[in-house]
């Protein structure tokens, strides 16, 4: 079952998906969006998901997800993530160890861990750039910075593959588990954040001899919408072994909104 | 005058005429009139240097020119879609036209894109009316900021 929300912000309208129960317990459900929701329009899209359990206990540590992303968005023609980011310099450096023309994207996240009887929350920034390319792949670079009560950096990819059906393609990332305190189990993500694109991002070039700071273009809509919106499909992976699915759909800009958008052309 | 006039078009007609036939007897294609079966192959090996015309819907338009073998203008259309592109080309070698399609795989690594892939020549004119080149193997670059496009073309084809 989907429920719609266009109510947020008059430009961003977001779909949640219905919880999807897993064989061990993981409830999870997706949450996408565009910001601005307009057909043709450079747009930044929202991603996020929730993980949770029937008992409120927390989860079973997320290891994987595999999100489908619909066809024609075309994430491979943005301008951004004009520069690569290593991992090497990342990890010893945090983001400012790497260009802020490779930045792609920012979130949050928080993570649960228990301890005894109480749950321990921890809250995590997340920056997404462009990696070096892994087996011919374009590659995302998250790097998650979590600081109190336990201080933690983790950098981990996603590999940007071929999609099928109504997908264009999926971007399957790989997460590893986060030791939390000795004898406690490992972090176990609930909640992410994500934007994908120029919202919040500055780039910056070299224009006359000078530096200059510029918006990158966004992820480009395409002009038409296909019907129940532009759908993204996302597989969670766990500790544990189990698997857990949930759909989400943006969707179709009203009339007016595609009206006002017009088609971009010749650059 | 008159009847001059006319007889100087008449005779200027034949001698076009016969520019014309010595042409077209010269060039590849009155060859392979002559013997249908006398096909021959070529290496092709082309290196292009394209500049963006237009970009829209992640489909680029972009224009240069072969430098190798056949050579000429070249055109080119990529639509690209996450991982994959969908290529179509048209070149204008020396006394021909050539066309075809393909697809490559695709990847962007920071300031720059890869693909990957072949090409078929699905159409040709003048001498290459009868060009066939099922599996051309075409790779390239392209700046991501400017889509300044670099590409290379190889293989064999039968004209």
């Amino acid at each position: 079952m989907t429920t719609t929300l266009c109510v947020l912000l008059p430009a961003l309208c977001v779909t949640l998906t219905a919880p999807s129960p897993t064989t061990a317990g993981q409830l999870v459900s997706l949450k996408v969006g565009f910001s601005p929701d307009r057909l043709s329009a450079s747009t930044t899209i929202n991603v996020g998901f929730d993980v949770k359990t029937p008992t409120g206990q927390p989860p079973s540590p997320l290891v994987g997800i595999s999100m489908n992303m619909p066809k024609g968005v075309n994430l491979s023609t943005t301008s951004l993530g004009l520069a690569v980011c290593h991992p090497a310099p990342l990890e010893a450096d945090g983001p400012e160890g790497c260009s802020p023309n490779a930045v792609m994207g920012h979130g949050t996240a928080l993570v649960e861990v228990p301890i005894g009887p109480e749950i321990i929350h921890e809250w995590a920034n997340v920056t997404i750039l462009m990696g070096p390319a892994i087996d011919h792949h374009t590659t995302l670079i998250y790097y998650a910075d979590g600081r109190t009560p336990v201080s933690a950096q983790v950098v981990f990819n996603g590999l940007l593959l071929p999609g099928s059906g109504p997908f264009g393609g999926l971007l399957n990332t790989t997460i590893p588990l986060v030791p939390s305190l000795p004898g406690a189990p490992d972090a176990a993500v609930v909640y992410v954040r994500t934007t994908f694109g120029p919202a919040g991002l500055r780039y910056y070039k070299h224009q006359h001899g000078r530096t200059v700071a510029y918006k990158p273009e966004g992820i480009e809509v395409p002009s038409t919408c296909p019907a129940g919106g532009f759908p993204f499909a996302a597989t969670f992976s766990f500790q544990d072994g189990s698997n857990a699915s949930a759909n989400a759909a943006v969707p179709c800009p009203s009339a007016a909104g595609s009206a006002r958008s017009g088609r971009r052309g010749r650059r | 005058m008159f009847k001059v006039t006319r007889r100087t078009t008449h005779i200027g007609a034949m001698i076009a005429g016969w520019l014309a036939l010595a042409a077209f007897w010269s060039s590849g294609v009155g060859q392979a009139t002559a013997a249908h079966s006398a096909s021959r192959s070529i290496s092709v090996n082309e290196h292009a240097q394209l500049r963006l015309i237009s970009h829209h819907a992640g489909l680029l338009y972009e224009q240069g020119t072969f430098s190798g073998t056949p050579g000429g203008g070249l055109s080119v259309q990529i639509r690209i879609s996450y991982t994959q592109a969908s290529i179509s080309f048209s070149s204008t070698p020396s006394g021909g036209t050539l066309s075809g399609s393909g697809h490559a795989s695709f990847y962007a690594e920071g300031p720059i894109a890869h693909f990957e892939g072949s090409v078929a020549v699905t159409h040709g004119s003048g001498r290459y009316a009868r060009a066939s080149a099922p599996t051309l193997r075409i790779s390239g670059l392209f700046q991501r900021k400017t889509y300044a496009m670099s590409l290379t073309v190889l293989g064999k084809m039968s004209t």
